[in-house]
């Protein structure tokens, strides 16, 4: 079953194509206010058929629209808008309102047929660049509250300024605060979402030192918009026997590729979620179209329409939204930052997601082709790009100061970029990746990328003879081997020995998707297609696996599916687990599995081979990549929502951390340790962006400012102030001690803190690090280190 | 240490507002300045308690392993530690 081949054929770094280039952003056309919002709506709902911005010739169901046929007959255009054709058009009269239909035609006029790519590429104006990283040393906080005056936990606060590509994210505490790390000076748009309740926008100018924003919220009936998938699906009722088989079907077959919100932000009638299942039917995951029809959405598809229609149709819908449970406690501490992409070939998303009230952004406006993402040693991301007609990204490299892109590029024979895929930081700081030379049409050519990310030197390695190459994932064992995934079982690399060792799994043919190597060296893939976990023995050369039992969705009952449904829907029918991307602990020993379809997380321990299953906390979450961080917790990407998930290894309890954005559609998860600090960095496939996730403490968290978060903003009431009031009256003060590598944010706010002592002496010697920090206590003190430490002190017995 | 009344004299004399910094008894550098020796770090800091509360400075600590008794000394600011119980059993 194994072999070992010592040979590997290495690229140089001296070949064309394998330098650094930067991203190429064609100069857009300036769209007006109307056509930016129409363009925002085009992206969203119609150019999955009608204008795949990214991509050359037309689909399969419609050719490229022409805004001067629009122009001549726009009344036309309307109807066809509204109401659908019967070239299998679904009618949006239901999920648009008419001033959003206006706004799409005053974008479709402005679109030039013969050139659609000069308007579509671009839309709504040049896509952000990265700038010049300037000092953070500005301070953002405040509070969030419910218009009675009730803080709110668990609020979503975002800032970021104009044009740029960066979005910064906290969460409130149980006590409405929420505080920002140090932001650069300038402007910003900050605002304020939960689920229920209608967003806020601030302008926020932080020139100065700190700067207050509070918001007030008012509730609102109309939050489906703002739902995650998964919530979206706890919304279906379960109450008869169709309507359980109905949703088992939508979320086995529909959420496969894109979470449930995706689709159910929008209202058609029985004939246009038809035409939708028709078009889908044909369309991949990876938005290539297929010359036959799914053959399981053709058998569904006539009861899935009248489904659809009946939860999301023009009528009442017995679907019963429910407000969900914001973050709580540990799960409002993280700080996320947003790194939104331009598309290699111009323009940009226009629904990023950040605003929830807009429902999930569709990788059909350009966002497709951003895959993984990991960040390096030195805190930059690096990214992975599955875009075939790509000229210039094989995979990419986000400045994390200033948000800017680089593209590196392996060239594949016919000149444009190779693909990529799975992505991850070695330990020793190197970033290892999938790479496919495969042209559209043609068989897979898969090999194995090296980038050095402090020189950027690119070296791709190809497996030798009829050795197939890592497709899917890439993952380091505990001994520094690179293991992959690929058709037929798995394959591992030995950057020392420069040799490939190949696995086959016994059970053939599996659909082999996400591979580990662990704590001894050992090889573990998934073969999502049947359930399977397979095994290789580096010892001994042989490959074994574990069967994973059935396990149908939570609210299947027996008799739900008929024998006619399950003769063609065999494998989510009869509670296929569709295990995907594994990790494995280099220190326990423990392999870990997300089970797509079976909604749990397994552990398998490598010494016993015992299984052991974690359910989500909620349906249809889709687990679909796992991490362990250092204290051997496991996290876990949903793609069915828009959280990550992490399960204490040791309690076996489940803890959701929240993204700042809706329809993240988050595939991969890479868990990396910096400066102490544990990072979940995340790729959001529909919408360009990476999330990246730092932890805070809760000290951290709640040192901050004591003025700014609760508004005492008078000098008299700085926390200065009042220790020397300690002194004065001649009480005992009690402080902490911090150093320049602590959060400059980390200052005292603490009820029973008093003061904060900087402690230069012992770390590192950083002013600026001082400056932020007294930035905090002493307004004005900005542009002069000066010691937050009182120096009026009088006799205790005065 | 040699120096420090003639420090905290100056301090009061000058009218300039100040803490003496005393550190830590159980560790840190004045172990390393005492040879390693918790006595002598004990009664170095008993030294700067005494220099504060003759020239009326308040004197701050980093860790003690009996607080009441050195707030009798005239220490007044203690970082590290603290607990709602320490701060209800200084009267805070």
């Amino acid at each position: 079953m194994r072999k070992v081949m010592l040979l590997s054929t290495l690229f140089a770094v001296a070949q064309p194509g394998l330098h650094a280039q930067p991203a190429g952003i064609p100069a857009p056309p300036a769209l007006s206010d109307a056509q930016a919002a129409g363009a925002r709506i085009f992206q969203q709902k119609c150019a999955v058929c009608h204008l795949p911005i990214h991509r050359s010739g037309d689909t399969p169901y419609a050719s490229r629209l022409d805004g001067a046929r629009t122009a001549r007959d726009r009344d036309h255009a309307r109807r066809v808008i509204e109401d659908g054709n019967a070239a299998g058009m679904p009618g949006w009269k239901h999920t648009l309102r008419p001033a959003q239909i206006d706004a799409l035609l005053t974008y479709l006029v402005a679109l030039d047929g013969a050139a659609p790519s000069a308007a579509g590429r671009a839309p709504g104006g040049s896509a952000p660049r990265g700038a010049p990283p300037g000092e953070k040393d500005a301070l953002l906080a405040g509070t969030v509250t419910a218009a009675s005056g009730e803080p709110l936990e668990g609020v979503t606060v975002s800032a970021k300024p104009p044009g740029r590509p960066i979005t910064t994210s906290v969460f409130t505490d149980e006590r409405g605060a929420y505080v920002f790390p140090p932001l650069e000076s300038g402007p910003y748009q900050v605002w304020a979402q939960a689920a229920g309740w209608e967003g806020v926008w601030r302008a926020v100018d932080l020139a100065g030192a700190r700067q207050r924003q509070d918001f007030v919220l008012h509730e609102t009936a109309d939050f489906a918009a703002q739902l995650t998938g998964d919530q979206m699906v706890a919304a279906l009722p379960e109450d008869t026997p169709a309507r359980r088989r109905m949703k088992a079907v939508f979320v086995g077959v529909c959420t496969e590729c894109h979470a449930a919100n995706v689709v159910l932000h929008n209202r058609f009638d029985e004939r246009g979620w038809d035409a939708v299942l028709a078009a889908m039917g044909r369309i991949g995951a990876m938005n290539t179209f297929r010359e036959r029809p799914s053959p399981v959405i053709e058998h569904f598809r006539a009861d899935l329409a009248a489904y659809l229609a009946e939860m999301r149709g023009p009528g009442p819908s017995p679907m019963r939204f429910e407000v969900p449970a914001r973050p709580r406690g540990a799960g409002t501490l993280p700080v996320v930052y947003e790194y939104d992409l331009p598309p290699d070939a111009g323009g940009r998303v226009l629904n990023t997601g950040s605003d929830w009230s807009l429902g999930a952004p569709s990788a059909s406006g350009g966002g497709f082709g951003l895959h993984d993402a990991t960040v390096d040693r030195a805190g930059n991301v690096w990214f992975t790009y599955n875009e075939p007609e790509s000229a210039t990204r094989t995979v990419g490299r986000v400045d994390t100061a200033t948000g800017r892109v680089t593209d590196f590029t392996y060239a594949r024979p016919d000149g444009l970029a190779a693909t990529s895929h799975g992505i991850i930081t070695a330990r020793d700081g190197a970033v290892w990746f999938n790479v496919n030379l495969r042209a559209p049409g043609e068989p897979a050519n898969e090999r194995l990328g090296r980038i050095d990310p402090r020189t950027g030197t690119l070296e791709v390695f190809t497996p030798p003879g009829d050795m197939r190459g890592m497709s899917i994932h890439v993952a380091e064992d505990a001994q520094g081997n690179i293991w992959g995934d690929t058709a037929t079982g798995a394959i591992r690399y030995d950057p020392a020995a420069r040799a490939f060792t190949a696995f086959t799994s016994p059970t053939q043919p599996g659909r082999t998707y996400g591979a580990a190597g662990d704590r001894d060296g050992n090889g573990w893939w998934t073969q999502i297609g049947i359930d399977v976990i397979g095994r290789g023995d580096l010892a001994t050369g042989r490959s074994s696996e574990i069967r994973l039992p059935a396990q149908l969705p939570s609210f299947v009952q027996d008799g739900d599916f008929s024998a006619e449904d399950l003769a063609i829907y065999a494998g989510r029918g009869r509670g296929l687990q569709a295990p995907r991307r594994p990790a494995a602990d280099l220190v326990t020993g423990d392999v870990w599995v997300p089970n797509f379809a079976g909604n749990n997380l397994l552990r398998i321990d490598v010494d016993t081979l015992e299984t052991t299953y974690y359910p989500l906390p909620r349906a249809a979450m889709n687990p679909y990549m796992a991490g362990v961080d250092g204290d051997h917790d496991v996290w876990v990407s949903l793609q069915g929502g828009d959280e990550v998930a992490k399960l204490d290894r040791e309690s076996g309890e489940w803890r959701l951390y929240a993204w700042p954005s809706r329809g993240t559609g988050l595939r991969n998860l890479a868990v990396v340790e910096r400066a102490g600090r544990v990072e979940v960095i995340g790729a959001y496939f529909n919408a360009n962006r990476i999330g990246r996730m730092v932890m805070r403490t809760r000290a951290e968290v709640q040192q901050a400012p004591a003025l700014v978060v609760h508004g005492r903003q008078n000098p008299e009431e700085m926390p200065q102030a009042g220790l020397v009031r300690l002194l004065d009256e001649d009480k005992v003060a009690f402080g902490v001690t911090v150093d320049a590598r602590a959060d400059p944010v980390a200052l005292s706010a603490n009820d029973d803190i008093d003061f904060v002592f900087f402690d230069m002496e012992h770390g590192p010697y950083d002013v600026s690090a001082l400056r932020t920090r007294t930035a905090t206590c002493c307004p004005g003190s900005s542009s002069r280190a000066r010691s937050g430490w009182p120096t009026s002190a009088r006799s205790p017995a005065s | 240490m040699a120096n420090v009344r003639e420090i905290a004299r100056e301090l009061s004399d000058r009218n300039i507002g100040a803490v003496l910094f005393a550190g830590s008894e159980t560790g840190g550098d004045m172990l390393n300045t005492h040879g390693g020796s918790l006595e002598a770090v004990a009664q170095a800091i008993d030294t700067v308690l005494a220099a504060g509360k003759e020239f009326g400075l308040p004197v701050a600590m980093t860790s003690t392993t009996n607080m009441m008794e050195r707030i009798e000394q005239g220490a007044r600011l203690f970082t590290g530690g603290v607990t709602p119980a320490l701060r209800r059993e200084a009267g805070r």
